[in-house]
């Protein structure tokens, strides 16, 4: 007598209650209902000073109005706190809903093989040795799969749990007057204790530590600083990308239900139109960023919200958007924009994150990608703007930029290959971050290069001359505002051109098959990042951690003799050219 | 206190600004009662609930407040207005002329 020991069928999917789309308008609902406290604290301040009233009453007056603006503010901050808190809820409750089905789908595949052993055995009569052993090993398997499944679905219930204790406090917190007229306005116990931590962002933590506070928290407490600050967790370095990204989403939602409900009752602000066009551009972006479909697996990498701060920098808004899983890729890429580049511009950039995405799988070693564009530093506004000619806002991007890197590292357990990439302005703030002595990065990469800013050879970035590649269109007027050779062009440029033969950097093929005869500022600059160009595949290579494996070009040079030589101007560009410029399959 | 006074279309106006915001506040109290709270889990609805009837009566009590300082500032403005002209028509009455004409 022989025993097989087949598993139960188990566990018993659970129902998960709630529904997305409900709590997702309750919260929009709620962001509408908040604005009305808040244009009354504003009021109660306005109008304490009434032109011209003076005197005793006026000063009575002056009084019950100086006490009913802040709590009115203080008012307003609770029923957004709880609005925020239902939107991370609903947004929590759909990823909830997507684990279901598939736990639901794993079930239903466990079942149909438990179902296949159990008629295999039923048939198997004086069956062989072996025949019995293989039904052993195919009920050991299903055991273990069974086991999986369990505690796959345990987890799943107490995530459930979790998120719905969370909602429960935020609004149990809020609802009490004295709560929400505190100074943290209905904030849970919870999310004030764990703010209160050594370690907690916004206190001057380092990434390191904020990454170890954000570690020693609980799934619970995490919920909570999430959807209470969500300003600080959204923007905190040293956090997984993952978090970050679920606090700038809840900003992203407020900002789009209370500025659009201003929008359509005609009370919007010069300000927060501005500020109105960078959340929808932030949104495009996102949308852009997850509907995207990796060609070489037909799967969709994901979109990540790193950044969200679309009141920065005078309006001109700061975001991140990144195409792939920061917080898993073998290979991260993050790329810094120049002059012009505002909030609004995401949606384009995103574009080009999923090039530079696909270009490094569709020619790559098989390695997970993360492309995020990053623009978290004041970009001068154009040509005219006085700042372009000159390197502040470059230096002070790159003290943000090397920030964001080392909190990007720091969020990592693992060491992700990391790749800086700049362009135009942004290549010499990229450079300006690489001359840190710990730039975070392994490679960086500059294309249509004003300068290389504080660096005269790539030696000088941390990364090492090894390390540093150069893209440039011979036709690129920016490219051509660097010093090539022993003449310099005075204050035109913004330092040492990154592809001439004295800086000493790599240069590979950046030549595009549509230049034009003549230099210009047009397509010839912007064209680095399109789809089947030679300069996208090697900064696929690049960013695939292949730098040896570019298509490498003469560097520029100027000899005494004459003006700056470019090798370039005369070679035939190729496009979407197997092994040289091909960055993806063929459309069909 | 060594100076009083009013402009009086200034106080008017606060006055009216107080009134449509006292309106704004009833009608977000009314909205905060009638919040659905069926999309969320059936642990969270209740305390869902009391939360939107306490804050439907916060925005209800803010309506007051702001109806009532409406109020005041309408009032006040009319007292002043009423006490000035009973003292026109009293100063009305005097006389600075000296002579005949007195």
């Amino acid at each position: 007598m022989t025993t097989i020991a087949v598993p139960a069928s188990e566990p018993q999917i659970a129902e998960l209650l709630g529904d997305p789309g409900g709590a997702e308008a309750l919260a929009t609902s709620l962001y509408k209902a908040a604005t009305p406290f808040e244009t009354f604290g504003e009021r109660a301040s306005d109008e304490r000073l009434i032109s011209g009233w003076k005197g005793y009453a006026y000063e009575a007056y002056r009084d019950a109005a100086g006490s009913a603006g802040p709590e009115h503010e203080a008012m307003h901050q609770s029923v957004r706190r709880v609005a925020r808190a239902v939107t991370f809820y609903a947004d929590t409750l759909q990823t909830l809903k997507r684990d279901r089905d598939d736990l639901r789908d794993r079930k239903q595949r466990l079942d149909a093989d438990r179902t296949g052993l159990l008629a295999d055995i039923e048939a198997a009569d004086d069956a062989s040795a072996s025949t019995i052993a293989d039904l052993q090993a195919r009920a050991r398997d299903l055991t273990s799969r069974y086991r999986d499944l369990i505690t796959d679905h345990d987890s799943w219930c107490r995530r459930v749990t979790d998120n719905e204790d969370q909602l429960r406090q935020s609004f149990a917190s809020a609802k009490g007057l004295n709560g929400a007229l505190s100074a943290t306005g209905g904030a849970t116990q919870d999310a004030t204790d764990a703010m209160n931590e050594p370690g907690a962002p916004g206190g001057g933590s380092t990434p390191a530590e904020v990454k170890a506070w954000w570690d020693g928290l609980s799934a619970e407490e995490r919920a909570a600083v999430t959807a209470a600050y969500p300003e600080t967790i959204g923007s905190a370095d040293g956090l997984p990308a993952s978090a970050r990204d679920d606090a700038n989403r809840i900003l992203l939602d407020d900002d789009l239900a209370t500025l659009g409900d201003k929008e359509a009752d005609g009370t919007l602000t010069a300000d927060e139109k501005m500020q109105l066009a960078n959340a929808r551009a932030a949104r495009d972006g996102l949308h852009r960023a997850e509907s995207y479909v990796d060609p070489t697996t037909g799967a969709k990498p994901g979109g990540t919200l790193w950044l969200y701060d679309p009141t920065a920098f005078d309006g001109d808004g700061r975001v991140a958007v990144a195409v792939g899983d920061m917080d898993t890729a073998d290979d991260v890429a993050v790329f810094t924009p120049g002059i012009k580049s505002e909030m609004t511009d995401t949606d384009f950039y995103t574009d080009k994150m999923t090039n530079v995405y696909e270009s490094a799988r569709y020619n790559g070693d098989g390695s997970s990608v993360a492309a995020m564009f990053w623009l978290g530093y004041d970009a001068p506004s154009g040509p005219t703007d006085p700042a372009t000619l000159t390197e502040g806002r470059a230096e002070d991007g790159g003290r943000r930029l090397s920030d964001a890197l080392d909190g990007l590292r720091a969020s990592r357990p693992d060491e992700a290959h990391l790749t800086a990439i700049g362009h135009s302005y942004g290549s010499t703030t990229t450079a300006y971050a690489a001359s840190e002595d710990d730039f975070a990065a392994d490679d960086v990469v500059l294309i249509g290069s004003p300068g290389a800013g504080p660096a005269e050879n790539a030696d000088e970035l941390s990364v090492g001359s090894g390390h540093v590649y150069v893209g440039r269109d011979s036709r690129d007027g920016v490219a051509m505002l660097g010093d090539e050779g022993w003449v310099g062009k005075g204050p035109i440029g913004l330092g040492t051109d990154p592809s001439s033969e004295d800086f000493g950097a790599t240069r590979f093929e950046a030549e595009d098959v549509d230049r034009s005869s003549l230099p210009n500022f047009g397509d010839a600059h912007g064209s680095y990042l399109d789809d089947d160009t030679e300069s996208l595949y090697n900064i696929g290579k690049i960013v695939d951690g292949h730098g040896d494996d570019v298509e490498e070009a003469e560097q520029s040079y100027d000899p005494w003799y004459s003006g700056a030589v470019d090798p370039e101007w005369d070679r035939d560009p190729t496009a979407n050219e197997p092994g040289r410029s091909e960055t993806g399959p063929d459309a069909t | 206190m060594s100076v009083t006074g009013i402009e009086y279309n200034q106080m008017r106006s606060a006055s009216t600004g107080w009134g449509e915001q006292a309106d704004e506040m009833e009608k977000t109290s009314k909205e905060l009662a009638g919040l659905s709270v069926s999309g969320l889990a059936p642990s969270v609805q209740h305390v869902a609930s009391s939360f939107m009837e306490a804050w439907s009566g916060y925005a209800h009590e803010s309506a007051d407040i702001a109806s009532g300082f409406a109020d005041a500032i309408s009032t006040t403005a009319d007292h002043i207005n009423d006490a000035d002209q009973v003292s026109k028509s009293w100063l009305d009455r005097l006389d600075g002329h000296l002579g005949p004409t007195r």
